[in-house]
């Protein structure tokens, strides 16, 4: 029986998300926005919830 | 709270012309015999799908959005909020959204645009319902605006950069002072 050849499955990184995002606009001003972190979001979270999505 | 939305239906979807998003959706939903809601959401490029709602009886107030009905149904109409982005999001695997937690007007009352009561409870709801395992929450109290990124990007520094670009071309109102 021939065997079945493997194909190695190609580990494609994800770029990391960034804590904060700054932008230049338009007229010159800049616009931040953070993420919520991990730690924050279990201050935030209600356990009795559960996720949708 | 927040266990049960109403029933919804998608009434309308159109492709706008002269408009900055390329589709709307509109949907509707009762609370009651009497009263209906309207959601439109808007799809911008790149998949970016903002939710907005308002009761009907609403329609020709330019504060539409901004008011408070005292009908104290609040949570199941943020649910079927929430259930209309599950729907889009079903649709959409690459979906992600974004909203502005509008400042409260009402005749006595004048809310300021940061850290509103609305964007309080809606990041609440978003970091409740929407796991950190498939969507990036990013958010700005000064602004009252939230992201909600879906986990499929590639690049997300750059969709981020992209996404915030285009709508503070669109709504300059979004720029801090």
């Amino acid at each position: 029986m021939e065997a079945v050849k493997k194909t190695k499955k190609k580990n494609v990184k994800k770029a990391k998300a960034p804590l904060v995002v700054t932008v230049k606009t338009a007229r010159g001003n800049t616009v931040s926005m953070k993420q919520i972190t991990p730690s924050e979001i279990k201050a935030l979270r209600n356990p009795a919830y559960k996720y949708l999505a | 709270m927040f266990d049960a939305g109403y029933k919804f239906s998608l009434i309308q979807q159109n492709t706008p012309q002269h408009k900055d998003w390329i589709r709307e959706y509109i949907f509707q939903f009762r609370t009651s015999a009497r009263k209906r809601y309207i959601v439109i959401v808007e799809e911008y490029p790149s998949q970016v799908f903002v939710p907005k709602f308002y009761p009907s009886s609403e329609k020709n107030n330019p504060n539409r959005f901004a008011v408070l009905t005292d009908e104290y149904k609040a949570s199941r109409i943020i649910r079927t909020i929430i259930d209309i982005m599950l729907f889009i999001y079903q649709k959409n695997s690459e979906a992600s959204f974004a909203w502005l937690g509008i400042a409260t007007i009402m005749k006595n009352k004048k809310e300021g645009k940061s850290f509103t009561q609305r964007y309080r409870i809606y990041k609440n709801v978003m970091l409740n319902f929407f796991s950190e395992d498939n969507w990036l929450h990013y958010d700005d109290y000064v602004t009252s605006t939230y992201l909600l990124i879906n986990k499929s990007q590639q690049e997300p520094e750059q969709f981020l950069k992209k996404v915030i670009k285009m709508f503070t071309d669109i709504y300059p109102e979004l720029e801090s002072e």
